[in-house]
């Protein structure tokens, strides 16, 4: 029998999802120059001097790899912090968002990755704990172990230091509440998706003892959020923002405008506090743009240092390929066996081989590897990865994953970031974002004659959400008209309350102006989400089917000729220049997606009794919206709400 | 046969198979069947017809390779063509050799390979990775990592050019005039042409550009291969044969372009093109070299 036939393949796997991912087997010796300016960075940074380093390389070259071994290092050497585990304070973002919605995604990152626990504590814990640490001349380890224990009980001398830090570092009273909140384990859901940017329900708040979102420009709210979280952080450790896949934030490959932003946020991101480190990771086909698009001053301040991925040498594929080998134990035992062939079940030559057919990059080696070693297993070389094939089976791993997991919070990024891509996909030109001077338009998607606004509002909070409202029906007179066709769309997992009396107002008034409002199913949502992190992917570098990557121009060709008929639909009734509901019927449809979203299932008498309408006309309006709404013939009719399947919470 | 009799001696000739690359490795030199047959545990020392029926099996599917082919073969568990490459590359890592000196260091780095060395040294040379050292004054002919350095070359012209430098000097002619001149008279045009003139030519050239350019960014930086195509306006294939020479040299590191299809044609001709098609877009001196 063939030995290696029951052996697990040590190459599979050759793309590093994100920083915190461990990497399977790390080989010191590559790269080791860059992780080297990170320590660098890493160690100036800690003496109060604010550092950046900016890392070039190709695509497949392992520039996640790289962060995720700055992270790994980070957790291999906690025991020289002084808590002995918490060096700094460690962020990862992949920038896969509309660069109109970046400090709203950093704030996100932040605050999540501020709430990831280690050894019992979440790292804001330990921050906090650093603090007191700091103000009472005392080891952390000794606070880190009271708020493990104390937390809840000793919470006095614990908020009354935040309250003092609060001042010192003007971080607001809202930031002051929830991280009292986070820090003493209260409200802990509400206070973590208060502190990501999550919109809240008014009682929500009230629980949180918070005051109303009348900040209305959530990005101008991230914007000043991220700067006081840093600012806290930073007072007693550094922090480490690490920026992956910075080319998704483009719109379009010539798209300088987002780099720009990028290139603003960063800085802003610099200055906030002297222990921030910002390491930025970007594809070496965008060297020349992104100089071009980042202004020289910011350029100074978040790129102080430089580094770039070389490709291996004989020595580290050598390495590389005999690390994976032995990373399986059995293989391991067996290649102990024959000590004489080295690279058993390869020979020189096949490594040699993999060291010359340049340029030589890690996925390819691995990639490569791989097959031969599924060749070697099963006798025969593996059929070639079909691209088509390959994209149909990402894409719907990945709108599966976004029907299971995704959240109306979410949805806002999806929509701002997807439909753009969308429109490109179907050659249906350039959106523009921020919708020129128009208040309150998200987006101008091209459509016809004349662009359609878009207004996303997927405010939980009513008040919020007849604030954005507000900005359309109240346009000053010195702004410019907004768009003669706008549509608002709001997540379908959001209801609109009967009781929100503004808000049903301004909609009315809205609606009689021809505004119309969408609530998208989810089944769009996800199509929408798995096309925007396909292509987002593809466009750094990090979609590769056998090692090779593919491009975002098939990308985009593939999702053109097989464009989800979802998506088709949402753009179809985006376009749509049919009369609509009357604003009768289109405040039928809300009251009923509302009771639906509580009751989920009840008869059609009991839904006409509480909406006050007629049996008839709600079962009219269910059956005009399939997606929506299930209608069980009876008797008695059913109504119930329309759930995806793949949505449902199995085993 | 037994189905199962068949499957034991496939398992048999796998133990035997792994038994002879081990011992080819152990014993470092190439071996013939005779050879390999002492060097295996008892219970491995088969016929030599059927060890011979193995290795040239296993030499076929290229786990091993036969060193010398003919009456006796000889085999050995390293590409010969590669294991001296790589011993010839080592031996001159510390320098010029001469033939016999470089026989010699090959000849202990890789025994009973030193026959493949002329076909190596060959490839070496054609590919550029190796450099010929002409015979100058004692020196006989050399081989090198490295081109020669011309110095001792034109060390009889330079004598005479100084003696034309002090025979003209009093009527009144600079050493920059005499260099102008001979500049001209090779060929080359423009101011300073002495200086411009290094080496190595194109590669000096595009060289001393990258080496200019990475001066004026933080160490470390990616440079853009049209910055330093811009700063050296070479004739395109000129300027792209230079940068991948230098690659080869190992003198740069280059970046290559993802989708180089996604540009305007115009773009990826400032771009540095191989012969496979692959498009470059960084270039940046190597660490060291």
């Amino acid at each position: 029998m063939n030995p290696l036939a029951t052996l697990v393949n040590p190459f599979e796997g050759t793309v590093v999802q994100d920083a915190w991912s461990a990497p399977a087997v790390d080989v010191a010796s590559i790269h080791q120059d860059a992780f080297e300016q990170c320590l660098l960075a890493l160690a100036s940074v800690s003496r109060d001097r604010p550092d950046s380093v900016l890392i070039f390389g190709p695509a497949g070259s392992g520039k996640t790899h790289l962060l995720s071994r700055l992270q790994q290092h980070l957790v291999a050497t906690s025991s020289a912090a002084a808590d002995g585990v918490l060096r700094c304070v460690f962020v990862s973002a992949r920038l896969q968002t509309n660069a109109q919605l970046l400090w709203q995604l950093v704030r996100r990152r932040l605050a999540t990755d501020l709430l990831r626990k280690q050894q019992g504590l979440t790292q804001l814990q330990r921050l906090v704990a650093h603090q007191l640490a700091a103000v009472r001349g005392e080891p952390p380890k000794r606070w880190v172990q009271a708020l493990r224990i104390l937390a809840s009980t000793d919470g006095e001398f614990i908020s009354e230091h935040l309250e003092q830090v609060a001042q010192r570092l003007d971080l607001g009273r809202d930031l002051f509440v929830a991280l009292g909140h986070l820090i003493h384990n209260r409200f802990l859901t509400d206070a973590a998706a208060w502190l990501r940017g999550d919109s809240l329900p008014e009682a929500a708040l009230d629980r949180l003892g918070l005051g109303r979102e009348e900040q209305e420009d959530r990005e101008e709210a991230a914007r000043q959020i991220v700067p006081a979280l840093c600012r806290l952080a930073g007072e007693t450790l550094p922090i480490v923002f690490c920026f992956d896949q910075i080319e998704a934030l483009q719109s379009h490959p010539d798209d300088r405008d987002s780099l720009f932003r990028f290139g603003r946020m960063a800085a802003d991101l610099a200055d906030a506090d002297a222990n921030v480190l910002l390491i930025s990771c970007i594809q070496s086909a965008l060297r020349d743009l992104l100089d071009v698009s980042v202004r020289a001053s910011d350029r100074d301040r978040i790129f102080k240092r430089r580094a770039f991925l070389e490709p291996l040498t004989r020595e580290q594929v050598d390495a590389l390929i005999l690390s994976r080998l032995d990373s399986v134990p059995e293989l391991k035992a067996l290649r102990a066996r024959s000590p004489g062939a080295r690279y058993y079940p390869f020979n020189e030559r096949f490594v040699a081989e993999l060291a010359s057919n340049g340029p030589c990059l890690p996925r390819r080696v691995i990639a490569a590897a791989a097959a031969a070693f599924e060749a070697k297993k099963h006798g025969s070389a593996p059929s070639r990865v079909d691209v088509e094939t390959f994209l149909e089976s990402s894409f719907g791993e990945r709108r599966a994953e976004a029907l299971e997991q995704g959240t109306p919070a979410e949805s806002r990024d999806t929509l701002m970031h997807g439909l753009p891509l969308l429109w490109a996909v179907r050659g249906a030109g350039r959106a523009t974002a921020g919708g020129g001077r128009a208040q309150g338009i998200d987006l101008l998607l091209p459509s016809g004659k004349e662009p359609l606004g878009v207004t996303i509002c997927n405010e939980t909070n009513m008040t919020s959400f007849a604030a954005s409202l507000r900005k359309l029906v109240q346009r000053p007179a010195d702004e410019a008209p907004p768009p003669r066709r706008t549509v608002l769309l709001r997540d379908a997992r959001l209801g609109v309350s009967p009781k929100a009396k503004r808000t049903q107002e301004y909609l009315a008034e809205l609606e009689k102006r021809g505004v119309r409002l969408l609530q998208p199913s989810r089944e769009a949502l996800s199509a929408l989400e798995a096309l925007r992190s396909l292509l987002s992917d593809a466009r750094a570098g990090d979609l590769a089917a056998g090692g090779e990557a593919v491009s975002e121009t098939t990308v985009s060709g593939w999702l053109s000729r097989n464009l989800e008929d979802d998506l088709a639909d949402l753009a179809e009734a985006l376009e749509d220049t049919a009369p609509h509901e009357a604003p009768k019927e289109a405040r039928l449809l809300r009251d009923l997606g509302e009771v639906m979203l509580r009751r989920c299932i009840a008869s059609l008498d009991e839904l006409a009794a509480e909406l006050g309408r007629k049996p008839e006309e709600v079962r009219a309006v269910a059956e005009q919206h399939p997606s929506r709404f299930g209608v069980l013939q009876g008797p008695p009719v059913v109504l119930f709400a329309h759930v995806p399947a793949d949505a449902l919470v199995t085993g | 046969m037994k189905q199962g009799d068949g499957a034991a001696s496939s398992a048999r000739d796998t133990e035997l198979e792994l038994a002879l690359v081990e011992a080819l490795a152990r014993m470092g030199k190439p071996a013939s069947a005779a050879e390999l047959r002492k060097a295996l545990p008892k219970p491995f020392q088969r016929p030599a017809a059927e060890l011979t029926r193995l290795l040239d099996a296993l030499a076929k599917a290229r786990t091993i390779f036969v060193a010398a082919a003919g009456k006796t073969s000889r085999y050995t568990h390293q590409d010969p063509a590669l294991r001296v490459e790589q011993a010839i590359l080592t031996a001159l890592g510390g320098g010029p050799l001469s033939r016999p000196e470089l026989t010699k260091r090959v000849k202990q780095a890789a025994p009973g390979l030193e026959k493949a060395m002329g076909a190596a040294l060959n490839a070496l040379l054609k590919r550029g990775a190796v450099r010929e050292h002409p015979k100058v004054g004692k020196l006989p002919l050399r081989y090198a990592l490295d081109p020669p350095d011309p110095a001792p070359f034109l060390a009889k012209a330079t004598k005479e050019i100084k003696a034309v430098l002090s025979k003209l000097a009093p009527h009144g002619v600079s050493l920059s005039s005499v260099y102008l001149a001979l500049g001209r008279s090779l060929g080359i045009e423009g101011a300073a042409p002495a200086i411009e003139d290094k080496p190595e030519g194109d590669e000096g050239e595009v060289l001393a550009a990258v080496r200019a350019l990475a001066a004026r960014e933080p160490p470390g930086a990616l440079l853009s291969v049209r910055a330093v195509r811009a700063m050296r306006p070479l004739e395109k294939a000129r300027f792209d044969r230079a940068v991948l020479r230098l690659s080869e040299a190992g003198k740069v590191v280059l970046h290559h372009h993802d989708f180089p299809a996604s540009l305007p044609a115009a773009e990826r001709a400032e771009l540095v093109e191989d012969s496979r098609g692959t498009h470059y877009i960084g270039i940046a001196p190597r660490r060291g070299a």
